[in-house]
């Protein structure tokens, strides 16, 4: 069975000062008892628990980070499973063995599936239907429009730049957390993010523009 | 612009930021999460120690069927091109001459193809077969199903080339024929019922080709043989005599050679 490590920790940080947000969401910032790794190792042991552990700490992020991705709460929640059981499969191969590190492997699962889902395509055809029925609605138009314009516009970057982007401000991770979970120094991932958020402007300003 | 700075954001781009946030904060399904957690369970116990020795065994098996099915597509193929090269030119009567009768009866009917030239070609390579004794009387039974066939299909007018083709094909069919029949006389002449027609016999007469039964009705004089040459020079070397007179190989006397179905003489050595 799986031990109580020691004081709890957080693993995806605290909320990104860069973006006035509510209360922090505890499904998304889950309280640690025990480390991701003795979960993961529990986990490759064929324990039950080790798997449990697991799913209950990473499933938010991984399904938040579906559900901005794709704007569809069935695709996400679709996206999520396939993870998880993909996870199955691939954890003897995780070779990262930290925190920060198994969530982003958690991620980069994510990433895989929704690629090969062709959620790109699929977005694209969604999205006048949503910006149409956010013209319709007063109350929700301008948030779920913005939001829809905001996917849409992210879908543009690379890969790389959208990761960093979701990550510093939907999942509210701090740089030195994105650094970790993509393995990149923290001045790589400040880079990141200034090309990609240039390159929403750009791009946003154009169509508010209009 | 360097680095940005929360500030330094533009007011929209917060803002729908803010919208995908908030949006992206709805927590999935509790029957959703129920069913991804069990999902994952079971996948996690095929690959726990029991599931992993059943995949190694799985796989062992599918990798196995697969090479059988391997094994079994290949014998097959290897069979299939081993009958066709085989059964390409099979003489008629043998087991793999349907392949070739295949083969032959999807030409006829491929478009812009000259018919009755093809038949004509198919007849006289049976014809062929049977004159070197390369199949028994079903490749003349072909032949001639094939000059049929090749009549129906050539020109109206008589004068054309495939017409005298024809005929000479014909004539060669029931030359052939004849001579199979001979061989089947001579064969029974050893029991004493096989005639030899007379070389030098009558002058008229006539064989009938449509049953390899034969009987004899000799004359009794030097009547009219009636026999093809080719015939008769094979035949005078089994001579039997049977009925009358002193027809036979002397040539005086009247044979005649008759091989119709129901083993009657449709010809008769005559007192000529």
């Amino acid at each position: 069975m799986l031990r109580d490590t020691g004081p709890t920790t957080r693993i995806l940080g605290g909320l990104s000062a860069d973006l006035p947000v509510d209360a922090p969401d505890s499904s998304v910032t889950p309280v640690l008892t025990t480390t991701a790794v003795a979960l993961v190792e529990a986990a490759l042991r064929g324990d039950r628990a080790g798997w449990d552990g697991l799913f209950d700490r990473f499933h938010p992020v991984v399904y938040r980070y579906a559900l901005a991705r794709t704007g569809d709460r069935s695709a996400a929640e679709e996206v999520a499973q396939e993870v998880f059981v993909a996870a199955t499969r691939t954890l003897p191969r995780l070779r990262e063995r930290s925190e920060g590190g198994i969530e982003g492997w958690f991620v980069a699962i994510a990433r895989n599936k929704l690629a090969d889902r062709g959620r790109r395509r699929a977005l694209e055809e969604r999205i006048p239907e949503s910006a149409a029925a956010a013209a319709d609605a007063a109350e929700l138009a301008t948030s779920r429009l913005a939001a829809a314009e905001l996917r849409a516009a992210m879908e543009e970057l690379t890969e790389e730049q959208r990761e960093v982007l979701l990550r510093r401000f939907v999942l509210d991770q701090s740089l030195e957390q994105v650094a970790e979970a993509t393995r990149r120094r923290v001045g790589a991932v400040k880079a990141l993010q200034h090309r990609a958020l240039a390159a929403l402007e750009r791009r946003l300003g154009r169509e508010w523009a209009r | 612009m360097s680095h940005h700075e929360p500030d330094a954001l533009d007011p929209r781009l917060a803002e729908a930021f803010a919208a995908l946030r908030e949006e992206s904060a709805a927590p999935a399904r509790p029957e959703a999460l129920a069913a991804a957690r069990r999902a994952m369970h079971l996948a996690a116990a095929d690959r726990g120690p029991r599931g992993r020795l059943a995949l190694a065994a799985a796989r062992i098996s599918r990798v196995l069927t697969v090479h059988r099915l391997a094994a079994g597509v290949a014998g097959a193929a290897v069979a299939v091109i081993a009958v066709s090269a085989l059964g390409w030119n099979a003489p008629a009567g043998a087991p793999l001459h349907v392949v070739q009768v295949a083969h032959e009866q999807i030409s006829l009917v491929l478009p812009g193809i000259d018919r009755a030239s093809l038949d004509l070609s198919y007849a006289e390579a049976r014809l062929e077969q049977a004159a070197t004794g390369q199949s028994d009387g079903a490749a003349l039974a072909e032949a001639q199903s094939l000059l049929d066939d090749a009549r129906d299909h050539l020109p109206a007018d008589h004068s054309a080339p495939g017409w005298q083709r024809w005929e000479d094909d014909s004539k060669r069919l029931a030359t052939v024929r004849a001579e199979e029949q001979g061989d089947d006389h001579g064969g029974a002449g050893g029991g004493g019922t096989g005639t030899t027609p007379a070389p030098g016999g009558g002058e008229r007469g006539e064989t009938s080709t449509t049953s390899t039964s034969t009987t004899a009705s000799g004359g009794d004089g030097g009547g009219g043989g009636s026999s093809s040459t080719e015939t008769q020079s094979r035949s005078s070397s089994s001579t039997t005599s049977s009925g009358g007179g002193d027809g036979g190989n002397d040539g005086s006397g009247g044979g005649s050679t008759s091989t119709t179905s129901t083993s009657t003489s449709e010809s008769s050595g005559g007192d000529h």
